[in-house]
């Protein structure tokens, strides 16, 4: 079954959300962290992620126009959540920072998975083939927040948990507004 | 995005229906018993008719809007606008989407009256400044593409109101001419705003005293 225009649209209005709400919480880190002194590490691997984010989000704001298709209204919203959430990460902490990217993570992992099962079915391989390799990409951060130790973070699994339901309402509200 | 060339029997219908419907309107008014005869006079039946316009009426306002939006971007695609500044484009596509509608002004008068217009009127509004932004190649991806299209709508809206009241071209020039320089107006002091902002202190600076 081939995609309706309303469902591609869909998918690229929110992946590109997600992408700009990242590209956010990486910015809310990065505030605290640079201001702050011996975080280098942490800087320069944040800053390393920030940059795949904003590749990515590029890449959308094509798709976006090439397309003709109405970005989310809610971009302020998710603007400013997104640096609330990594600036407050960051200041609980390294741990607590590379938690919320785990957590993100996480969550978009499994969506872009979603969309690339869907997108393959509908016959979409060129589509299909460039979320793979967000989703890649995605996977990665993952990985590195996990080997920074992400869980030994302050409270984890109710940090975890919060931002996990965060970013699956924040997807579910920007397929539609 | 993958657009079938030709297009679906219910467009079809529906283009046909809102041709009949376009010179009957200044009589019948945008009604269920205007549309009939719309239907009539484009040999359409009945099943065609609900096929095209699901919605009855609002459907058939929203498709009217929908084809002045497609002139006014049609216009802003020829050779000659490329060179213009970015205001004078806006202007060109305005006028454009005027001239779209001149041909059916006693329709479009009709049509401003008609309940179903409360929502087909702002949505037609909306559909040709986002018809004209596309064709002026806008490439905002965040809160902006609401921003420009909302007050392009509104100056579509409000020169369109005074077009209703007068066929005197020049004065519909005139006053689309002022609500863009209102609008130039008010970009110069959001960027005069966004300057005296970026002199204040950076709260996050707070954040790096801790160690």
């Amino acid at each position: 079954m081939s995609l309706t225009s309303n469902r591609r649209q869909e998918m690229l209005r929110v992946d590109h959300a997600g992408e700009y709400g990242a590209v956010a919480i990486y910015r809310g880190q990065l505030a605290v962290f640079e201001r702050q002194q011996g975080r280098e590490k942490i800087t320069g691997q944040l800053q390393e992620m920030s940059a795949q984010e904003r590749e990515h989000l590029d890449a959308f704001d094509k798709l976006l126009v090439a397309g003709s298709v109405r970005p989310t209204a809610l971009s302020p919203l998710w603007n400013a959540a997104g640096f609330a959430l990594g600036a407050a990460t960051a200041l609980l902490g390294e741990k607590a920072a590379h938690a919320c990217t785990e957590s993100v993570e996480t969550v978009i992992e499994e969506h872009y998975g979603d969309q690339v099962a869907e997108l393959e079915a509908a016959g979409e391989s060129e589509l299909a083939a460039r979320m793979s390799k967000f989703r890649d990409d995605e996977v990665a951060h993952k990985e590195l927040a996990v080997a920074e130790g992400a869980a030994q973070a302050p409270a984890y699994p109710l940090l975890s948990a919060l931002i996990r339901f965060g970013c699956r309402a924040a997807i579910r509200i920007s397929e539609k507004v | 995005m993958t657009e079938t060339p030709e297009s679906a029997p219910s467009d079809q219908f529906r283009e046909r229906l809102l041709d009949a419907m376009l010179e009957l309107a200044s009589e019948t008014g945008w009604t269920m018993a205007g549309m009939e005869a719309a239907a009539k006079k484009a040999g359409l039946t009945k099943g065609q008719v609900l096929l095209a316009t699901p919605h009855g009426v609002a459907d058939l306002l929203e498709a009217f809007g929908q084809r002045a939006a497609k002139a006014a971007g049609a216009r802003l695609g020829q050779p000659d606008i490329a060179a213009l500044k970015i205001r004078q484009k806006v202007r060109a596509g305005a006028k454009a989407w005027l001239s779209a509608l001149n041909p059916h002004k006693a329709a479009v008068k009709r049509a401003v009256s008609t309940p179903a217009n409360l929502l087909t009127g702002p949505k037609g509004l909306w559909t040709a400044a986002d018809a004209i932004w596309i064709a002026l190649g806008d490439k905002s991806t965040d809160f902006n593409w609401y921003t420009k299209r909302t007050i392009l709508s509104g100056v579509l809206g409000s020169t369109l109101a005074a077009w209703i009241g007068t066929d005197d071209e020049a004065e519909v020039d005139a006053f689309l001419d002022r609500r863009i320089e209102n609008v130039m107006q008010f970009e110069k002091l959001k960027t005069q705003a966004k300057d005296a902002f970026a002199k204040m202190p950076d709260p996050m600076d707070l954040f790096g005293q801790r160690k």
